[in-house]
């Protein structure tokens, strides 16, 4: 096999937007990549990965699973330190898949944050391999346009910035939440596409994707931030 | 000619002469006849026909004013009086005396040099001589007194001589022992005596008055008096004949007040901050009409025709149309549009107004009251900080939709025109609060809207407005974005009372230089490395950052400090302003990364720690009170106390004065709601009372929790109490 590419995938619409940008570019993605971490996480979108697994089927690519248990990051002080020993785990997987195919490079969804896109950059160069990331440093209005204009069908599944209340659970992005952003914006600082874990989200369709993904889910909340427990995912028939 | 024109025309002749100007105020306690004063001294002046001063009340010019018989705003007058030969230019301003309308006393007297100051012979000095007499002090401006009413002395108390002469100079020894007390720290004498001429008698309503200078003038002394002012109508007309009042307070003000030239040099360092070494401080000193234009702008009226008038000293330079002034804290430059002065009410243009004077000018239209405007950027005034602050809230609603922009423009010029008045406007539910210092000033406000704007509104309940305080110092409480990569490690304590009145006397603020402001905070008794450390101060809280060396911290500051005054203008309790709380940050810690502690993280575990740190402290809801005096014949004396009492109130004290019992006392603002028609009718009418706001107390224990849900429940909060806090 030649020339292959891993998509760090989550199933959150920013790591969903570089593997649609991959492929409508012609890379050949051949696996999707997700960490599932126990807990609180500096690095990683957190909640309901296992979600990844329903994308992954309706997507068609075959998905690689990492679990390396609990991070630590809730007892963790330094969040550089904290943010190179959760790559530990993403890079070791990576290194067997190298073994494995002739890898090319990653796909990632970082917009904004140079912690992530610094850390994954070393581990590219480390690796020898290359990084696509389509995101990277792009206007989030425009960006948020894009995704609603190529039919990408986000909900939100978790809050954590002053603005966002209970009612953004479970919420779909879409226009009209956009031009709420907007104003959180302008109001609070409220990141439009969420960056720096201010919201988190998941793909439930879009023009990469067979099937539609349906939800069942309760509702948390918790001081100043919540998220949605989901109680029943599937395909849509 | 007219001789109004007449007038106008010898005024602007004197404008160019400082020497020749005396700029004016003349306060007291209500009622006690400072309009009924002026409206003398206009008559005098030949602006108002000499028949109807007295009844006229003619700087009341607004009908709420003349309906209730008070003056609600400064009024400005100019006019003119000869004296040893030499034409002097009088700007007057008469000022209210009710204690809701402080705040246009204060501003007052910024632009003006002496004050004379009206004590009713009867009543003596009263709290609000004292208040006024502090305003005037505290701004450098030069007292005289006029003892008014002296002819009830002679015809309603029937008193002798002895009798009269005893009670006189009791109230100047009185009010000297309160010039006294206000000045200890000066190096100038300014007791008042009769002797020197500094002192008045007279009657401003039947228009005769007296001075040592003006006996010796005209030969009448306190015998001739007394028998012209018991021989009824006809000797009245001859006492005011042969000693006008006007002539005789006039020539007091032209002799004894200073003119701006003497006034400027001593007044410019208290008023004023800026490099006392530049030029435009020397062309202040100076009173140079050829320097640059320095104008504080001390009241905003609106005119139907020529919209919206800034009246206010005009310290250097000379004003004229046309100019481009700079107005403090706005961008940009304003347009001067016209110039005038004051004719009791009515404004005269004139070509151009230099240094010295009182000036009222349009097209300022980012000025309010308090700016500085200028020719050049400069340092601007001191701020001209009413003492208290709004105690009672009422909401206006517009009836009608159409209304609504009507009523935020009003609103909003409110505002501007009363900084002691409060505006929050919420576009959202359309319910707008107005906030002012007691029931009148708002009934006031709200009169005028519907009279004057003509716009037709429903108001709420007055609610008192409440203030969360912390009691004791807290443990160290931790605040986590909601993010959780960011912890912040605050404690909050009370601040000493010496502290927050240094802040309240602007005597330490973030505006002063650093070195000045560690200075003012240690001599309130801060301590030194606290006094070092102070990053920020909001209204009269304070927040030191004692840490070190936090990566990433300085640039995250400004959004720790929107946290804090976040948390400080809503309290944990019920969303009430926190005063009077010093926080310290201990430790933080920070996303190393930009994006994950943003505004919208930052800002609210800054506010969650604020308000976990004053729980722990024990912060407690605390309530405006006011004192309450009350003057009551006898008879009327347990109904009387028993209305302060019934008031959660507490009485202080009683005791005789003339044949009347005083009472004082203290009682809360809420319990005062209604006070004047109850003890209307618990006295039958006969007793004078004046209340007087004196700051906040913390409320009660066993009233506290149902209080917090009031207005939490008013608020629409949740109905119950945040929880204790998790410790760290």
């Amino acid at each position: 096999m030649t020339d292959t590419w891993v998509s760090l995938f989550s199933g959150g619409k920013d790591s969903s937007w570089a593997l649609y940008r991959a492929l409508e570019e012609g890379l050949d993605v051949s696996r999707l990549l997700t960490v599932h971490p126990s807990e609180e996480s500096y690095m990683y979108h957190v909640p309901e990965t296992q979600l990844a697994r329903l994308a992954a089927e309706s997507i068609g690519i075959e998905l690689v699973e990492v679990e390396p248990g609990d991070l630590a990051a809730a007892e963790a002080v330094d969040s550089a330190a904290q943010g190179d020993a959760e790559l530990e785990p993403l890079e070791a997987a990576l290194t067997d898949l190298a073994e494995e195919v002739d890898l090319a490079g990653v796909t990632a969804g970082a917009i904004e944050s140079e912690f992530q896109t610094s850390r994954i950059q070393g581990m590219c160069d480390r690796l020898g391999i290359d990084l696509f990331a389509p995101l990277w440093q792009r206007d989030p209005d425009e960006l948020a346009a894009e995704m609603l204009e190529a039919g990408f069908e986000i909900t939100i599944l978790q809050v954590a910035a002053y603005g966002l209340d209970e009612s953004w659970l479970g919420r779909p992005l879409d226009a009209e939440a956009i031009e709420e952003l907007r104003e959180l914006n302008a109001e609070y600082g409220v990141h439009l596409l969420g960056e720096g874990g201010e919201f988190e989200t998941f793909v439930t369709n879009g023009p990469h994707m067979d099937r539609r993904i349906d939800l069942e889910y309760d509702t948390e909340w918790h001081g100043d931030s919540g998220r949605i427990r989901i109680t029943d995912a599937r395909l849509a028939e | 000619m007219g001789r109004r024109k007449q007038i106008v025309q010898e005024c602007e002749r004197l404008m160019d002469k400082p020497e020749n100007i005396r700029n004016i105020a003349i306060a007291a306690h209500v009622d006690h006849g400072k309009t009924t004063l002026s409206d003398n001294l206009l008559a005098g002046a030949g602006m108002i026909s000499n028949e109807t001063a007295g009844q006229q009340l003619a700087m009341d010019t607004k009908e709420d004013e003349q309906e209730r018989g008070i003056t609600i705003d400064a009024a400005n007058v100019s006019m003119t009086h000869e004296y040893e030969d030499t034409n002097h230019l009088i700007n007057l301003i008469d000022t209210p005396g009710h204690v809701d309308f402080g705040g246009d006393v204060t501003r007052a007297m910024r632009a003006v040099d002496g004050a004379l100051v009206v004590v009713d012979a009867v009543e003596g000095a009263m709290p609000q001589t004292e208040t006024v007499l502090r305003q005037a002090l505290r701004e450098g401006v030069k007292p005289a007194l006029f003892i008014n009413k002296v002819d009830r002395l002679i015809n309603e108390l029937q008193e002798g001589p002895e009798e009269m002469q005893k009670r006189l100079l009791d109230v100047i020894s009185d009010v000297n022992d309160l010039i006294r007390g206000m000045t200890e720290e000066k190096d100038y004498d300014w007791t008042v005596s009769v002797e020197d001429g500094t002192v008045g008698f007279g009657s401003a309503l039947y228009k005769w008055g007296v001075s040592m200078p003006s006996m010796q003038r005209t030969g009448i002394d306190f015998g001739d008096i007394m028998e012209l002012e018991r021989s009824g109508e006809e000797g009245r007309d001859e006492l005011q004949e042969r000693t006008p009042l006007s002539d005789v307070v006039l020539d007091m003000v032209a002799e004894h007040f200073p003119n701006p030239v003497d006034a400027q040099p001593r007044r410019i360092p208290t008023v004023w901050r800026g490099d006392d070494e530049s030029e435009v401080a020397e062309s202040m000193r100076l009173v140079d009409e050829d320097g640059e234009v320095v104008f504080m702008s001390t009241d905003i009226s609106m005119d139907p025709h020529a919209g919206e008038i800034a009246t206010g000293r005009l310290f250097s330079g000379t004003i004229e149309k046309g100019q481009e002034l700079y107005v403090s804290g706005t961008a940009g430059k304003n347009r001067i549009q016209s110039v005038g002065i004051f004719m009791g009410g009515e404004r005269e243009e004139v070509e151009k107004v230099p240094a010295g004077n009182i000036a009222a000018v349009t097209g300022l239209k980012d000025a309010i009251a308090g700016s500085t405007v200028s020719s050049i950027e400069m340092t601007p005034f001191e701020s001209i900080e009413h003492i208290s602050e709004p105690v009672i809230t009422k909401s206006v609603e517009a009836k009608t939709m159409d209304d609504l922009p009507k009523l935020i423009k009003t609103l909003q010029q409110v505002a501007k025109e009363d900084p002691t008045i409060r505006v929050e406007i919420n576009e959202d539910t359309g319910e707008h609060l107005i906030s002012g210092q007691g029931e009148l000033h708002l009934e006031v406000i709200t009169h005028r809207i519907r009279d004057n704007q003509g716009i037709d509104v429903h108001t709420g309940e007055p609610i008192v407005v409440f203030r969360e305080q912390p009691q004791e110092k807290s443990r160290e409480v931790e605040g986590v974005s909601p993010n959780n990569h960011n912890k912040f490690y605050i404690t909050a304590e009370p601040l000493s009372q010496d502290i927050v009145d240094a802040i309240k006397l602007g005597e330490a603020s973030m505006d002063m230089p650093e070195l000045e402001r560690r200075e003012a905070l240690q001599e309130a008794g801060m301590d030194k490395d606290d006094s070092q450390n102070v990053e920020h101060m909001f209204k009269t809280n304070i927040l030191l950052d004692e840490t070190k060396g936090i990566q990433h911290l300085n640039e995250t500051m400004e959004l720790v400090i929107e946290g804090l005054e976040d948390a400080l203008e809503d309290g944990p309790l019920a969303a009430e302003p926190v005063q009077g709380a010093l926080f310290r940050l201990h430790d933080a810690k920070l996303h190393e990364d930009t994006i994950h502690r943003g505004p919208a993280q930052v800002i609210p575990a800054t506010r969650d720690a604020i308000h976990r740190s004053l729980i722990d402290a024990e912060v407690r809801l605390l309530e405006p009170i006011q004192d309450v005096r009350i003057d009551v014949p006898s008879e009327y004396m347990g109904n009387a106390s028993g209305e302060i009492q019934g008031r959660r109130g507490r009485v202080d004290d009683m005791y005789q004065e003339g044949d009347l019992m005083v009472i004082e006392g203290i009682a809360p603002v809420e319990e005062m709601i209604g006070f004047s028609s109850d003890i209307r009718s618990a006295t039958e009418g006969r007793a004078s009372w004046n209340t007087e706001n004196a700051g906040f107390r913390v409320l009660v224990d066993n009233l506290q929790t149902e209080q917090i849900m009031e207005i939490r429940e008013r608020k629409g909060m949740k109905l119950e109490l945040p929880p204790s806090v998790d410790y760290i």
